[in-house]
């Protein structure tokens, strides 16, 4: 059995897990800030994380050169350390990392081959490439906590925190591991913006509007990072976990997602719902399976307040579940919840999800 | 002879089918021939311009294999068409297996459609175009890609760990089915060249405009590749059982991560030593039983250094070759395919060349497999990758005679 011994978080609300259950309580969204490019007059509305929540290690050796969500993460990390009782600067022997992601240093890699184009090959950053690659987030943060064993990073769709829980869940179910840090972290670039708005899968706003009808639903991207500790005891217990189920079409989702839902309920009861919905059409696709499998469940739509985070969303899921069993309070409900589960339903890649249950 | 390992709760992961492509060739038919006959497959690099970087040569697949990959799915990136006609590959191997997890590793995906996206924005053109680009970009699409082709609906994780990354998807795929959560498991690694990633390591001064070198005392620098490799891993006694064809076992597998640096190994060596020892331990070998090193063997100064200094500490004398020298730096698809020429290793019972080797750094007290090929009496090799975070990782491989 695997439990989630701690959490952290970085948000559009800041990085404090009481202010942030507040503010979701609240309903309320973060204020949009505009990512502007100098290619256009173009702007792409998003969520930005408040930099006085990231300034704690911004003179580290190892993260002064580094993009934030580099910052991000190690800040989601350590708070989740912390929240689980262990010293970050005396972190347990065989502990480990598993990182999600679905960008990574988005900034740096847009700047070096920004550079490259318009200075040209020999001028290009030696400083900005590293930066570049997609575990350099997951190697700050184990060089903060002085960890020389496994780090995997993980890269996927916006389901891919999951895909990091149970990578995490086999490491210490496997006795690779007996504590592992799984973050998923993003940072938000107008390059990515405009991407997804080229792909034409998102309809991009200044609030993301998830389930309801497809004329009425919108997204905006945030950017931050989510963390929990896994550990061998804790206050909630991961009951059940899947490891995912592809779809290379859209209209595949339904399957997959009907399958892996079919795979969690069998013997599982949820008192709530923390979606993945993030105002596309696949929140139809999750609300129908939702229905079809949990149909008294109160749903919970948490990328309405934090926005579409990618790597960092699903981990940001998984946290906002676990504050649910912990404060025993659903958001919108009344329904005091002993186990909650966590749906992810990539914009790509993978159907997934885990239930998450209180031990005490 | 050496006796199996015996790991009284562990079970057995036999190697049941493989599949490569990389510049050595389509196919383990083709890569056992390029090995045999010590081919150089480093090539002018021509999709992109090089005038101004220092080095301007790479391993490329066979243009022509691309050319006719891109015939049949014109909307893939060419990281796609390699991961999916290795998988295609290791799939024929695997016959009547059923793989229940992808494990793959990859450091850019489909980056050269990233660097087409932000070119196309910059002029202001291609606007239908970059829709295709964008998803196709993502560096999860070639699994997909590659499952979809295949007809296979299983779960995927995509581990992108730098250099290290491929040998880290069989690693973590060996440990899944040591430990009996699943039974059978592919795994592998992809990438294609891109420029962005070219133009990077050519910033770092870590590529070279000479031949690749490695373990020479005239070493200059890394030359880049590209390729895919994918393996399936099965539980031993189920492939018996079904009468699967067993290429081989991995039996160890050990990580480690180097905090010393971004992008350079600590001086002393002691991640790749880590690593090594790990994966040694985890075989339930010691070091005198492994035959045969294919080393990361980057040929960069940093590298060659501090990975010398480890396998000398540890093994003293033993046959060591980096088959990078003949294709390049595969980056994400580096681990894999090298299991890949490991396995061919101990199936043919040879040791795979260390081309353009001109005078082996006194420093190691290792033997290089110089510019030959060469018969050789396998039964345990070790594989290593390393990679930009600190990330190392290593596998040992070993020869399985049908009736042990």
């Amino acid at each position: 059995m695997t439990f989630i011994s701690g959490i952290g978080l970085v948000t559009p609300f800041g990085a404090d897990l009481d202010q942030i259950w507040v503010r979701l309580l609240a309903g309320e969204p973060p204020a949009v800030e505009q990512l502007t490019t100098s290619l256009s007059d173009r702007t792409f509305p998003y969520l930005a994380v408040p930099r006085d929540a990231i300034r704690t290690y911004e003179r580290h050796p190892r993260l002064r050169r580094s993009s934030e969500i580099s910052h991000f993460a190690v800040i989601a990390g350590l708070n989740a350390m912390v929240d689980a009782g262990i010293d970050p600067k005396s972190p347990p022997a065989n502990s480990g990392v598993v990182f999600a992601i679905s960008s990574g240093g988005v900034r740096y890699t847009r700047r070096f081959f920004d550079g490259l184009i318009h200075e040209g090959s020999a001028a290009a950053s030696p400083l900005l490439f590293p930066e570049t690659v997609y575990n350099a987030p997951a190697s700050h943060l184990a060089a903060v906590l002085g960890l020389d064993g496994i780090s995997y990073t993980v890269v996927g769709d916006s389901s891919v925190g999951i895909s990091a829980l149970a990578m995490g869940v086999d490491l210490l179910e496997t006795g690779q591991l007996d504590h592992c840090i799984v973050v998923g972290a993003e940072e938000a670039d107008w390059i990515l913006c405009q991407a997804f708005k080229s792909w034409r899968a998102f309809r991009p706003s200044d609030r993301l509007r998830a389930f309801g009808p497809a004329r009425e639903r919108s997204t905006v991207f945030s950017e931050g990072a989510g963390a929990i500790v896994l550990s061998r005891k804790g206050p909630v217990e991961i009951t059940r976990i899947h490891a995912g189920l592809p779809f290379f079409r859209q209209s595949e989702a339904k399957t997959a997602l009907n399958a892996v839902f079919q795979d969690l309920a069998h013997g599982e009861t949820t008192s709530g719902v923390v979606a993945s919905a993030n105002g596309t059409a696949l929140d139809d696709v999750e609300h129908q399976v939702l229905d079809a499998f949990f149909p008294a469940a109160p749903v919970y739509a948490v990328k309405e307040m934090l926005g579409e985070s990618l790597g960092a969303s699903a981990l940001q899921q998984i946290v906002t579940g676990v504050l649910a069993l912990r404060k025993q309070k659903f958001p919108n409900s009344d329904v005091l919840p002993e186990s909650v589960l966590i749906s992810a339903l990539g914009y790509n890649a993978q159907a997934t999800g885990a239930i998450l249950a209180s031990t005490s | 002879m050496i006796s199996p390992p015996s790991h009284s709760s562990h079970k057995r992961v036999a190697v049941t089918a493989l599949g490569v492509v990389s510049p050595l060739g389509v196919g383990a038919a083709e890569t056992l021939s390029s090995l045999r006959k010590n081919r150089d497959c480093v090539q002018p690099v021509t999709a992109f311009d090089v005038s101004d970087t220092r080095s301007k040569t790479a391993g490329h697949v066979p243009p022509d294999f691309l050319a006719s990959e891109n015939r049949r799915h014109p909307r893939l990136h060419p990281a796609a068409h390699m991961l999916s006609t290795a998988t295609q590959e290791a799939l024929v191997g695997f016959r009547n297996g059923v793989a229940e997890l992808f494990v793959a590793g990859t450091t850019s995906g489909g980056m050269s459609f990233g660097e087409q996206f932000f070119r196309n924005l910059l002029a202001r053109r291609g606007k239908r175009f970059n829709a295709r680009l964008v998803g196709n970009y993502m560096p999860q699409k070639p699994v997909l890609d590659a499952l979809d082709i295949a007809g296979l609906r299983i779960p995927i994780q995509i581990i992108a760990n730098a250099c290290a990354t491929g040998t880290n998807a069989i690693g973590h795929a060996f440990t899944l089915v040591r430990s009996g959560r699943y039974k059978a498991v592919l795994a592998g690694g992809y990438d294609a060249l891109s420029e962005l990633v070219f133009v990077g390591f050519d910033a770092l001064q870590a590529s070279t405009p000479e031949k690749i070198r490695p373990f020479d005392a005239t070493r200059s620098g890394l030359v880049l590749g590209e390729g895919a490799a994918v393996l399936a891993l099965e539980e031993m006694e189920q492939a018996r059982n079904r009468g699967a064809r067993i290429l081989g076992e991995v039996t160890g597998y050990g990580v480690s991560t180097d905090n010393y640096h971004l992008t350079q190994p600590h001086p002393s060596g002691i991640g790749p030593k880590l690593a090594m020892q790990r994966a040694i331990s985890s075989a339930g070998r010691q070091p005198d039983e492994i035959d045969y090193v294919n080393a990361h063997g980057t040929a960069t100064h940093f590298n060659d250094a501090t990975e010398g200094a480890a396998i000398s500490e540890i093994f003293g004398d033993v046959a060591v070759s980096s088959t990078k020298s003949m294709m390049g730096h595969c980056l994400g698809a580096a681990g894999a395919v090298e299991a890949a020429l490991s396995l061919l290793a101990l199936q043919h019972q040879f040791l795979p060349p260390n081309i353009n080797t001109v005078q082996p750094d006194p420093q190691n007290t290792f033997s290089i497999v110089a510019n030959q090929s060469r018969s050789a009496d396998l039964h345990a090799v070790i594989s290593n990758s390393f990679g930009f975070g600190g990330t190392n990782a290593a596998i040992v491989l070993e020869r399985t005679i049908n009736d042990e």
